[in-house]
């Protein structure tokens, strides 16, 4: 996954560019100053999907979902878990459970369930498949279930802009799903091409409400 | 389907029974309930002799039974109901919509009693066995228990991760008990909203939960495939029913509080039908083990202690009666 620049790198990049002039008497160091002292830019929560009749607790920590043999397409989920401030949430716990390729849930063990950590940069991540069609639901979905000291817990669903149920166009066609309240949730799928064969990469950030 | 074709299929799942078997009750003609419009969901009042129709041209129609008579037409206008609920008393009913909308209304008269804005579409709509309490909730969200004549607030639960997913008075309304999505079983006191005893033995979110005739014992299942007794006092686990294959996701005592039907969910998919067993609350013998034909539109008991299964039929609602 390419690595997003810093804001230190990102200042040069502007000065290089032009895209930033400095007034006489103003440093990049003095920029360098004023940029580390703001605040990150606030953001949205994430909206909110139900939990769901399948959540199951204590599903195991494990980064990969997908045992050799599984059928269905392989799936990288990574992201990172934000407070609406903008700031990282180390050590938020990510639960997450989704159907497999048949679009069946294990409700007698733990497959295709996991309970993650992120790291001191808020990020997460996992291996999986693409979840199959749930019978009762319109769109392939993965759920989640968040929460990290003095925030609000979130629930919600991941969903794939390449879903079939889309027709292509998911801003137009995700209200086809009703619980798809939010087009946010729908998330942008990248085919990855590698000598182990085809993969999508989906990126999903996570933000909380603080309480 | 034709009526005839619904007879034979009727024969063919009476003579598959071994078992005390469902039949075709006939409150009219042939088992049909006849209505104005085709039925979305159907639900019998407990104590009166009355049941509550959602037909497709967005009206509550209260009906007598077993003549099927139209008491009552309501008119909810154009709005995409989520829930439905009519209370056990026959005298309300209520619905909730995809934009968090509750409406209630006098069954009798057809009065709007009170609206409620939900910040969500709803999770629970429950009246109490009495008729005076509704329970709502939006997804997600604490459950709220309302005067159901005024809409007044009367308490508030606890905000459960991941809300509430079942809920359930005691016959005397005393005590409130829900299936939450933090996967515990809670008991409340009705009144004040105050946690009584919780059981935090499930490890699936708890998809059905009921009361003993006496309220002394709260019934509860999830997608661990038991269904687990729990003394409400206490909220420790009396009982562990043995394992079944697939979730109960509902689960409803008889009047006489003799019988429980246990509703089994497709977990697999959950468009289709399964099991409905009817037991025995004692000994939890099997009394009655019936796979339905299609996916039934509703289910429970009426006052004279009758188990109806109602199904979509041409005409209007065909019912089954299984005890």
């Amino acid at each position: 996954m390419q690595q997003p620049l810093s804001r230190r790198d990102v200042l040069w990049k502007c000065a290089a560019l032009g895209a930033l002039t400095l007034a006489p008497g103003v440093s990049m160091a003095d920029v360098f100053a004023w940029s580390e002292n703001q605040k990150p830019a606030p953001l949205p929560p994430t909206p909110w999907n139900e939990i769901g009749p399948f959540y199951k607790r204590a599903a195991p920590n494990v980064p990969d979902l997908r045992a050799a043999g599984d059928k269905g397409l392989p799936l990288s989920v990574t992201g990172r878990v934000f407070d609406t401030r903008g700031e990282a949430i180390e050590g938020a716990k990510i639960e997450i459970w989704q159907a497999d390729d048949a679009g069946l849930y294990d409700l007698d063990g733990y497959k295709y369930r996991a309970s993650l950590t992120a790291d001191k940069k808020g990020a997460y991540g996992f291996g999986s498949i693409m979840p199959g069609h749930y019978p009762a639901r319109v769109c392939q979905h993965i759920h989640y279930l968040v929460t990290a000291p003095g925030c609000k817990a979130l629930t919600t669903q991941l969903y794939f802009a390449t879903d079939p149920a889309f027709e292509g166009d998911p801003a137009r066609n995700f209200t086809k799903d009703p619980l798809i309240q939010s087009v946010e949730l729908v998330r942008p799928v990248k085919m990855v091409k590698s000598a182990a064969g085809n993969r999508a990469d989906v990126t999903f950030e996570l933000v909380l409400e603080r309480l | 389907m034709s009526r005839r074709s619904l007879a034979l299929l009727a024969l063919v799942v009476v003579t598959a029974c071994s078992k005390p078997v469902p039949e075709i009750t006939a409150p009219v003609d042939g088992g049909i309930l006849r209505v104005a419009s085709p039925v979305a969901s159907l639900l019998f009042a407990r104590t009166q002799p009355t049941a509550v129709a959602r037909t497709q041209d967005h009206k509550l129609r209260v009906l007598s039974l077993p003549d099927g008579k139209e008491l009552r037409a309501i008119d909810y206008g154009d709005r995409r109901v989520v829930a439905l609920d009519f209370s056990p008393d026959g005298s309300s009913v209520a619905i909730g919509d995809w934009t968090g909308l509750v409406s209630v209304w006098a069954a009798d008269s057809g009065q709007l009693r009170f609206e409620q804005r939900l910040s969500k579409y709803p999770g629970v709509l429950t009246f109490s066995p009495d008729g005076n309490r509704l329970a709502t909730a939006a997804q997600g969200e604490p459950v709220q228990i309302l005067d159901a004549r005024t809409g007044a607030p009367v308490a508030t639960l606890g905000s459960p991760v991941g809300g509430t997913l079942a809920l359930a008075f005691s016959r005397d309304a005393r005590l409130v008990a829900t299936g939450d999505g933090d996967t515990v079983v809670r008991v409340h006191d009705a009144a004040t909203g105050k946690e009584l005893a919780s059981n935090r033995e499930f490890l699936m979110v708890p998809l059905a939960v009921a009361f003993s005739a006496d309220g002394a014992t709260v019934l509860a299942a999830s997608g661990d495939k038991f269904v687990t007794i729990i003394d409400a006092a206490t909220g420790k686990t009396s009982r562990k029913h043995d394992r079944t294959s697939q979730p109960v996701m509902a689960l409803d005592v008889s009047p006489d509080g003799k019988s429980i039907a246990t509703i089994f969910m497709k977990s697999e998919d959950m468009t289709q039908p399964d099991h409905l067993v009817l037991r025995s609350m004692d000994t939890w013998q099997s009394q009655l083990d019936w796979l339905p034909p299609t996916m039934p539109i509703a289910g429970g008991w009426t006052s004279d202690g009758r188990l109806l299964v109602a199904f979509t039929a041409k005409e209007g609602v065909q019912l089954w009666r299984l005890h």
